[in-house]
């Protein structure tokens, strides 16, 4: 059952052990759960600050409801029911507290105030529909210069272009998104 | 958090461990306490006394005994599924919860209907007595379920909520019928229904916090 591959203790036994008040099976069970919690909260959370704290909630729930586990039953279901309750109720507090948090478009870097990894939310889907209506030219200097990291200068050699043509064309382009996505 | 702190965190909750008995079978768990909440709503009825024509109701009014096996399905139903909703993956049950919801979309489907047929202008507006009686009837059930839940880790704290709402409605519902001889649907519906409408929606406003863990 929660036997796999790399998993090297069965963890319904452990946690069977653990009822019974064996602490070091518990330590053993909560060390080997730790990387599979984590593992379950990265592939939807971009924020590792949160992912410790879910981890660390996820840890104390188990601890907490360890008597309503059926050693009968399969252990990861179990978890798992515990990790996306935690996860759920970390999000609806950050974000219900965040409302007022709002990142400048000349320095969104959008990964630092959002939990929930962007691709995954669509999150990013507004400014990429917003920058698919630009020009070619206008978007390709934009996306070098904020979104890839070049300097002016390189985006300048890039486009065969002034560097200060490049500017221009970059605050332009700033203002035109921030019409679009008001 | 590093990994540091994770650790120390589960070094101390080891040593925070204490032996705990595995929660029974969810069935098992939850009889009794349905049982002790059926009875206390009999005492209550007792107390109060039955409505004179309650035999004569059971007897002849197939509508009657089909609306109270209905209502008291509700009760049992969603009380049994409180059970598996205090564990965190339900032991995999998690289609109990549709049995209850099933029963209650019935009664509403039936209560709708009554309250389309029936044409009567006649409205016994006695609130004191149904009112004070469904208090009454609903507190110590209300008290018993929510109590259970709160022992328990339950992941879904907005379905336990509609369960236990579910659940002492009707019973109480059951109760009512049983002891107010208004049959006139709309002062059921005003007097028996909407209450525990406005308790259910207080309840589930506070539901995250109430079954909190």
């Amino acid at each position: 059952m929660a036997k796999e591959s790399g998993q090297s203790e069965n963890w319904e036994d452990l946690a069977h052990s653990a009822q019974r008040g064996d602490k070091k099976a518990y330590a053993r069970l909560l060390h080997a759960i730790t990387p599979y919690i984590r593992n379950n909260l990265i592939k939807t959370l971009s924020n590792s600050d949160a992912v410790d704290d879910i981890t660390q909630e996820v840890l104390i729930s188990v601890h907490k409801s360890l008597n309503t586990y059926s050693p009968d039953r399969p252990f990861k279901p179990w978890l798992y029911s515990i990790i996306t309750f935690r996860k759920t109720d970390y999000l609806r507090k950050y974000y219900a507290q965040r409302g007022d948090k709002m990142a400048p478009l000349e320095h969104a870097d959008f990964s630092d105030f959002s939990v929930t990894k962007p691709d995954y939310a669509g999150g990013y889907k507004d400014i990429e529909a917003a920058l698919s209506k630009l020009p070619e030219q206008q978007r390709r200097i934009f996306t070098m210069l904020k979104i890839e990291g070049y300097t002016a200068q390189e985006v300048a050699n890039e486009m065969n272009m002034k560097e200060s043509a490049v500017k221009v064309s970059a605050h332009r382009t700033m203002n035109k998104l921030k019409g679009i996505l008001k | 958090m590093t990994m540091d702190k994770i650790d120390a965190l589960i070094d101390s909750l080891s040593d925070e461990l204490e032996p705990v008995a595995p929660m029974g079978h969810p069935l098992v768990r939850m009889l009794p306490l349905l049982l002790v909440s059926f009875c206390y709503v009999v005492a209550v009825i007792a107390i109060i006394g039955l409505r004179h024509d309650w035999m004569i109701k059971m007897l002849d009014d197939m509508g009657y005994v089909f609306e109270l096996s209905l209502a008291l399905g509700v009760f049992v139903t969603a009380g049994l599924a409180l059970g598996w909703l205090a564990i965190p993956d339900m032991r995999g049950q998690q289609w109990i919860t549709v049995i209850p919801l099933t029963l209650a979309g019935v009664f509403l489907f039936w209560a709708c209907l009554r309250l389309c047929y029936e044409s009567s202008p006649y409205f016994h507006f006695h609130l004191g007595h149904c009112a004070l009686d469904g208090v009454f009837m609903l507190m110590i059930p209300l008290a018993i379920l929510t109590l259970f839940l709160r022992k328990g880790a339950t992941t879904h704290p907005r379905l336990a909520g509609v369960m236990t709402i579910l659940s002492f409605s009707g019973l109480s519902w059951t109760g009512l019928r049983l002891t107010c001889g208004a049959d006139n649907f709309s002062h059921a519906f005003l007097m028996h229904f909407l209450p525990f409408v406005a308790i259910g929606v207080l309840f589930g406003l506070f539901a995250r916090k109430i079954f909190r863990w």
